[in-house]
């Protein structure tokens, strides 16, 4: 019986020996082939070239806004204003370039970097209480009630420029662009102390730079899908009508405009593109194709940006909350683009260049 | 049979089995808690799927299941310490398959495996030798056992991996060393041998040899003359799997207890080196033999009916038309482990039937990460998720609901397809073990 066992496997390793040869010299043909792929450049090149420089460039809009909001506090005037407006458009610019960074020093027990500095809709009765109140301490989880989009409410909703003369109103907006600057350097100096092991972290498990910068640039996404427009479209299940009021820079009537700009950041981050210029370096595109398959998910990927960008451009020059209302069809189709893209960032992507998306053990023998 | 059965051998390999066994679990039980696994897995999803016929086992609350797992913990210990050892067993398999049937997404065949070897030791004699039950005189000791207690443990053993081995006869494994091709050069990270990854031929000899290994260690491991370097071959092959993949506490699970399969002498010395380092106490009367645990005839058959279960059921996959990797039907319970890379976007679509108005479900409102990424491509969990939206919407006050989705599946590499049509109202679709027709074939094949 022993002697039966072994002489079993011994064939066995043969067959397998004999067929393992016959299965390389196929693979030689094999476009699926995997080849090498250095991670440590791309984790460089997003550190050196795209979050570092992003979050320097957003730290130095938060400080010129900052110096712009105190000067029109101290002295409202319509030109002052239209300043602190400028300079916040510049700011909410800078921000769409770095809004998906909430991994490292962008995760603290007080909530991720866009929590902080940029959740919306701000909530106007919230930011009334505090004025009223006379609270400026900035320490509560109220964040709707600050952040770049509570600084927006404060400088264009319409009677913004008399509420200027209001010594709680100048105080608490003061208070929160100081707030925002604060935050946005503290990331900015976390950074700088976390940059040097993010490009070294150069795995692919649930902790790995890698995934975590993926889990993130991938929630950025839906972030757009889903509460830039979905929600202001009313195309949220359970939801009856569409809800204009929702968009990110509704006061400013940017929202369309940000749409646009996230997207571009999404797509830099996926192409491993440095913004505005848009060089191309490495980035996750050139994961894919080293890896089974990807050239033609890729491809694939690629034609669904087209698409996106396609519906976007269809929709007319107008604030989304104005389009949710006056053109919901061309709203819904660039929606439909934007849920179509969704499987080439969850699944096809993670998928094929093996990022461990979640802590779980996963199944072993 | 019965005289094979009840053939004496030493209780030695038994009662190591016994103490490492409960050590394990009682590792196992702490590791879970350290990584706040009872809170992400049973106290903050508000919905949890569950097993087909199971949908009654529901956590209790966030208090409730803490202490239950202390009392596993403290179970698993009276376990390995053979101390009121039957009770424990029963406690542990009881809590451990409770924890398990919770939430279908966190199945796994090891886990499977656990709730198995745990209910199976309930009936064996496991505390009749080197266990405190006999040291304070709750059962006499029997220096010798049935041989049947230890077969039946080993066969368990060797089913994991004869099946997982056998699994591995397909022809995305050996033939496209896929998913290996996916996975390795994700490790290529590693010091030393990280850059062999990016080579195919390394993908495809891992799957050779992994293929090789699970179907053949348990018989190198039963052959003494080849038991070492079939268990250095155990070591090597968990290790490497611990080190390259996300696997938590199973390589050390199977490294450890494969030790059953070693002699009795070598079973019977770490024994005596324990016991020579543990002061004596209370030790109660000496019995040479005891009816009890010898098999009878209906023993006999209901083990042998456990057996052919086990043989059997990881076949029934025969049932069902279709590829079982893409359909997922009967893949469960038939130790099919590490086999595909897969995965899915599902995305879900209510309909008010009175309005005509579809929104799209945010799942993470729903579900954790780890569950919506197991649930995108697995057809049952998906109908589960869709009766579950249904309930919540019609709560909200929607009328004549109806939800669709859209999951976009891969597997293997493949490029991704539709599960199944998206225009389906799969609130109209009911579980259950028939074949899922309304499953789209697998294209590229």
């Amino acid at each position: 019986m022993k002697k039966h066992i072994i002489r079993v496997s011994l064939a066995l390793f043969q067959l397998g020996a004999v067929l393992l040869c016959v299965s390389c010299d196929d693979d030689k043909d094999d476009s699926q082939s995997s080849t090498s792929f250095n991670r440590t450049d791309l984790l460089s090149h997003y550190d050196q070239q795209i979050i570092h420089p992003s979050l320097q460039a957003f730290d130095a809009a938060t400080k010129s806004l900052q110096a712009t909001v105190n000067k029109v506090s101290q002295n409202p005037s319509n030109e002052n204003l239209e300043a602190a407006k400028t300079a916040w458009v510049t700011a909410i610019e800078a921000y769409s370039n770095c809004y998906s960074f909430n991994f490292g020093p962008g995760e603290t027990l007080f909530g991720s970097f866009a929590e902080n500095v940029g959740t919306f809709p701000a909530s106007e009765q919230k930011i009334t209480t505090f004025i009223t109140n006379g609270d400026t301490a900035q320490s509560n989880f109220e964040r709707d009630s600050r952040g770049i989009y509570g600084l927006e409410y404060l400088l264009f909703q319409p009677n913004a420029l008399t509420q200027f003369s209001d010594a709680n109103y100048a105080a608490y907006s003061r208070s929160v662009a100081r707030n925002l600057s604060e935050e946005v350097d503290e990331m900015v100096t976390g950074w700088s102390s976390y940059r040097t092991g993010f490009a070294e972290d150069n795995g692919t498990g649930s902790s790995s730079s890698i995934t975590v910068m993926y889990n993130e640039w991938l929630k950025g996404y839906e972030l757009i899908k889903n509460f830039m427009v979905g929600v202001p479209a009313g195309l949220r299940a359970g939801q009856t009508s569409p809800a204009p009021e929702q968009v990110a820079g509704y006061h400013s009537k940017q929202s369309k405009e940000l749409i646009r700009l996230h997207l571009l950041h999404i797509e830099a981050m996926y192409f491993g593109d440095v913004l505005p210029a848009g060089d191309q370096a490495v980035g996750f595109d050139d994961f894919l194709l080293t890896t089974v398959g990807g050239d033609a998910v890729l491809a694939q990927t690629k034609e669904q940006w087209n698409a996106v960008w396609a519906a976007y451009n269809a929709l007319p020059d107008r604030p989304l909350d104005e389009l949710v209302v006056s053109n919901p069809t061309e709203v819904e189709t660039f929606y439909t683009e934007l849920s179509k893209h969704t499987r080439f960032f969850k699944s096809e992507l993670s998928s094929r260049i093996g990022l461990t998306i979640t802590y779980d053990s996963g199944d072993g023998d | 049979m019965l005289t094979w059965a009840n053939k004496p051998i030493s209780a030695a390999p038994a009662a190591m089995f016994r103490v490492l066994f409960g050590l394990l679990m009682a590792f196992n039980t702490i590791r879970f808690w350290y990584f706040g696994w009872i809170e992400d897995h049973f106290v903050t999803p508000t919905f949890h799927f569950t097993y087909f016929g199971f949908d009654w086992v529901q956590p209790l609350p966030e208090f409730w299941m803490y202490t239950l797992h202390v009392i596993a913990f403290i179970a698993a210990i009276l376990i390995m310490l053979g101390w009121f050892y039957r009770w424990a067993a029963v406690c542990f398999f009881l809590l451990f398959t409770y924890f398990e049937l919770i939430d279908l997404t966190y199945y796994l065949n090891h886990y499977y495996f656990i709730s198995l070897m745990s209910g199976i030791i309930i009936f064996l004699p496991l505390n009749r030798c080197f266990s405190l039950d006999v040291s304070l005189g709750r059962v006499s000791e029997l220096k010798e056992l049935p041989q049947w207690p230890l077969r039946l443990i080993q066969f368990q053993i060797a089913v994991v991996y004869v099946y997982a081995g056998l699994a591995k006869l397909n022809y995305d494994w050996l033939f496209q060393a896929l998913p290996l091709r996916m996975w390795l050069p994700a490790n290529s990270d590693i010091p030393v041998i990280g850059w062999l990854f990016n080579y195919p031929e390394t993908s495809y000899a891992f799957s050779w040899a992994g293929m090789l290994y699970d179907t053949f260690i348990v018989f190198f491991l039963m052959w003494r003359r080849t038991r070492l370097i079939a268990y250095a071959a155990v070591l090597f092959f968990h290790g490497v799997t611990a080190w390259l993949f996300q696997i938590g506490v199973f390589p050390l699970v199977m490294s450890i207890i494969v030790l059953v399969f070693f002699s009795p002498e070598f079973h019977q010395r770490i024994i005596n080196f324990i016991r020579g380092s543990i002061p004596p106490f209370g030790r109660k009367s000496l019995s040479p033999s005891n009816p009890t645990v010898r098999l009878g005839g209906i023993g006999i058959s209901v083990i042998l009916l456990f057996v052919a279960f086990q043989v059997l059921f990881p076949w029934r996959f025969i049932f069902y038309p279709g590829n079982m990797y893409w359909t997922e039907e009967a893949y469960r319970f038939g130790w099919r482990v590490m086999l595909v890379e897969k995965a899915g976007t599902a995305q879900f679509f209510v309909k008010d039937g009175d309005t005509g108005k579809e929104g799209e479900v945010y799942n993470r409102e729903f579900l954790n990460a780890h569950q919506e990424k197991q649930m995108s491509f697995q057809p049952d969990m998906i109908i589960q998720f869709a009766h579950h939206l249904k309930e919540v919407y019609e709560d909200q006050g929607l009328q004549d609901v109806s939800v669709r989705c859209e999951a976009w599946v891969t597997l293997n590499g493949r490029p991704s397809q539709l599960l199944f049509d998206p225009q389906l109202d799969l609130t109209k679709i009911e579980d259950s073990w028939a074949p899922k027709t309304w499953i789209n074939p697998l294209i590229s094949e």
